[in-house]
């Protein structure tokens, strides 16, 4: 093969890995692939490197800690006659595709989502994980063999039986920790990813765990909790949250409170039992609801729906399911959290649209137009959303203007004080204040109300923080990287009648973005966030003209997350 | 806990499933397919591991099992539209099956090359191909998000993708394993 066949050869190949490949080229590759040696060697090589690059850069799956490959090797058993894979560095993490060989043996498909197993501790841009290396000091000991995520399922898989089967659950045993992520454990216990939990009541005193039941119902408990798994269909909730998600084929699992049971109709639910009350929320599916002291007064909850349950009686929440209350999986990949459906209640993945939240009050919820409002310039702690710290109409006229709950001020330009109805985020606006056309939503050739597109409008003068905290505590395993959004001014497209507004971004108070842009202008927004981030502010400004013709548009505005913590 | 054919069964696995799914890649060239496919090919594996014989490699009896479910999902018309035609997938396998006879360790060999060349990247283009592969965006993500052309963008993909191969091929010449 000539270096020119060979360059042909690399185009194509890298043109089937970012699937721009034409008809025409694709003939052309099986071509080449059934006649010619060279380019099917070359093919391969392309192609395994492809394959290894996710894992290498730290893509979305799961990490394996070395301890157990260190433990594995060291097996004086094991035959390595073929590849001698050496052990990585102490400091380094080997990334497998353990995650999704885990649901095909528990036969689970809500276990289809990657399940990272004890992410490293910084970004996981890993040097190289498999180089040779001198070997690492050595452990033994059954529980290591455990960490691997892989290795567990097919560890677990081999004593189906006894784990995962109604008949025969384990004397001693309760369930296994799927997923660790800073738990820590009363009465000095401590259970790393892969260990078993023995039956009795259990302690998380913090942090998360998501653990495995026999029979394929997965929970993720939050700290603090107390609570012991009964059976393979039965847990008692004694304090603190968890969410069930029970496969379609396991029936009669219930969560028991001492307020009553939660009974599984085929679902994913979460529970929470604080100060003697009993929160229930649905995610999917159905549960019923079953006072202790009224055992035939069933209430029936669907997805969507949330409700109280009570020794003697349930009542319907009238909020319905927030899934920011919960955290419903711990995750561990890459993210990247979807801003709309944060202010829509979401957790930010979960695409929930046409979220409204006055500025007035932070109050989140379907609303009303409300036309031109005048701002007091104070804070307002957001009531309903955990995500949302609080709202504000900024007007820096007379000083530093409160920007989080945390009491921190910035200086703001002076605004006229006033602006339109809400923030929304979803596809279509509402048609807000004195309108009498769509907002548009078109930032640069890109339409954010198509399907694939999401949008978050702002009208000056108006702020809006975030609680960075609490979507931490939702997303526990992995990291905050940056805010990131196309902005653009959507009111007026003629430069001739462009009208100047203004964009800060502030992390507890300390700038970190400043844009003065008008009309025409459209603009990436690139804001890298820091572990010490707790609130993060997005203010729009009028840019002292008024904050008529000021609608602001985000598009596709996310929270963007990396492995690990 | 665990009988002991099943722990060294996942010895085998763990330390040949990079391999086994850049093999399972190479035959239905989608990462979810290929995902699927090996992931269906452990089950096969572990289920059948007792006709496993220890006294030979393990390597050569696992992508078999890659190859004839790769080979299964193909015929359930679950692969996807950019699919290898049958014959350029059987003639991959046979060059598979005779690289495993000649140079056994070379995949693993360049993978292992592959880590430290992703090592030397330049900062801008690591950040690229952190964008594309840790964080899963899609070229034309990544050229909307930074404004670049896409056109363009494609290229500079091309182009990475031949210098680290470039890499590979230097480093196992300084390691003499060419």
């Amino acid at each position: 093969m000539s270096p020119d066949e060979s360059n042909k050869m690399a185009a194509l190949v890298s043109a089937l890995c970012d699937e721009h490949l034409t008809s025409a080229q694709l003939d052309r590759l099986n071509l080449l692939l059934v006649t010619d040696r060279s380019a099917r060697a070359q093919y391969l090589r392309y192609m395994s490197a492809e394959a290894a690059y996710e894992r290498l850069l730290g893509g979305p799956s799961a990490s394996v800690d070395p301890e157990t490959f260190i433990s594995i090797s060291d097996d004086p058993t094991a035959d390595d006659r073929q590849v001698a894979f050496d052990a990585p560095e102490p400091t380094q993490k080997l990334s497998l595709h353990d995650a999704w060989v885990l649901p095909a043996i528990l036969g689970s498909d809500e276990l289809l989502e990657p399940d990272p197993l004890e992410l490293p501790a910084t970004p996981p841009v890993r040097k190289s994980s498999m180089r040779r290396t001198s070997p690492p000091p050595r452990q033994r000991g059954s529980k290591a063999l455990f960490r691997c995520s892989a290795a567990a399922a097919l560890l677990i898989a081999s004593g189906l039986a006894a784990w995962f089967s109604f008949q025969h659950p384990g004397p001693t045993t309760a369930a296994i920790v799927l997923q660790s992520v800073t738990a820590q454990w009363g009465g000095n216990k401590s259970f790393h990813s892969g260990e078993t939990l023995p039956v009795g009541q259990l302690d998380l005193e913090s942090g998360v765990a998501k653990l495995g039941l026999p029979g394929g119902v997965t929970m993720v408990v939050e700290g603090p909790a107390k609570f012991e798994v009964n059976s393979a269909t039965g847990v008692s909730l004694l304090r603190g949250k968890l969410v069930a998600t029970v496969p379609h084929d396991v029936h009669g699992f219930a969560v028991n409170t001492p307020d009553g049971s939660v009974i599984d109709l085929g679902t994913q639910f979460g529970v929470e039992v604080l100060d003697g009350q009993t929160h229930t929320e649905v995610f999917q599916g159905q549960v019923q609801l079953q006072p202790r002291s009224a055992a035939d007064s069933l209430t029936t909850l669907s997805a969507g729906q949330a409700a109280e349950l009570f020794v003697s009686a349930a009542t319907i929440d009238p909020a319905g399911a927030k899934s920011q209350h919960f955290v419903r999986d711990p995750g561990g990949g890459a993210l990247s959290l979807d801003i709309a459906d944060l202010v829509a209640g979401g957790d930010g993945t979960t695409h929930r649209r046409n979220g409204m939240i006055d500025p007035r009050t932070g109050a989140a919820g379907p609303m009303p137009i409300m036309g031109l409002i005048d701002g007091d310039s104070a804070y307002h702690r957001g009531s309903s959303l955990p995500v949302i710290d609080g709202c504000f109409i900024p007007n820096g006229e007379h000083g530093p203007v409160q920007v989080d709950s945390a009491g921190h001020r910035f200086e703001l330009p002076p605004t006229d004080g006033k602006t339109y109805d809400f923030i929304f985020s979803g596809n279509h606006v509402p048609r807000p204040g004195n309108h009498k056309s769509p907002i548009p939503t078109i930032l640069g050739n890109v339409d954010y109300s198509s399907p694939d597109h999401w949008l978050v409008y702002f009208h000056a003068n108006v702020g809006l923080t975030f609680d960075l905290a609490a979507l931490r505590r939702l997303h526990p395993a992995s990291t905050l990287e940056q805010l990131h959004a196309v902005v653009g001014n959507v009111y007026n497209k003629n430069p001739k009648d462009a009208r100047p507004t203004e964009l800060f971004v502030l992390a507890d108070g300390v700038l970190r973005f400043h844009r003065r842009f008008s009309g025409p202008d459209v603009f990436t927004l690139a804001v890298p966030l820091s572990d010490s981030d707790r609130a993060l502010s997005l203010v729009i400004t009028d840019g002292g003209a008024g904050n008529a013709g000021d609608d602001i548009l985000l598009g596709d505005p996310a929270f963007e997350m990396h492995a690990g913590q | 806990m665990a009988d002991s054919s099943t722990e060294q069964f996942v010895r085998f696995f763990v330390a040949h499933e990079a391999e086994l799914y850049s093999y399972a890649f190479s035959l239905m060239a989608n990462r979810e397919e290929a995902k699927d496919v090996t992931q269906e090919a452990a089950v096969t594996m572990w289920q059948q591991f007792s006709e496993f014989d220890p006294a030979r490699p393990f390597r050569p009896w696992a992508l078999r099992y890659v190859y004839f479910t790769a080979l299964k999902f193909r015929k359930q018309s679950r692969a996807s539209r950019y699919k290898i035609s049958d014959e350029a997938v059987e003639a991959l396998a046979e060059a598979v099956a005779a690289e495993e006879e000649s140079s056994p360790t070379i995949t693993q060999r360049r993978l292992e090359a592959l880590g430290e060349c992703i090592d030397k990247l330049p900062a801008q283009a690591r950040r690229l191909m952190t964008q594309r592969y840790r964080q899963g965006h899609s070229i034309q993500e990544i050229a909307k998000r930074s404004g670049r052309n896409l056109n363009s963008l494609y290229k500079t993909f091309e182009k990475m993708r031949a210098a680290l191969q470039e890499c590979i091929d230097a480093v196992l010449f300084e390691q003499g394993a060419t």
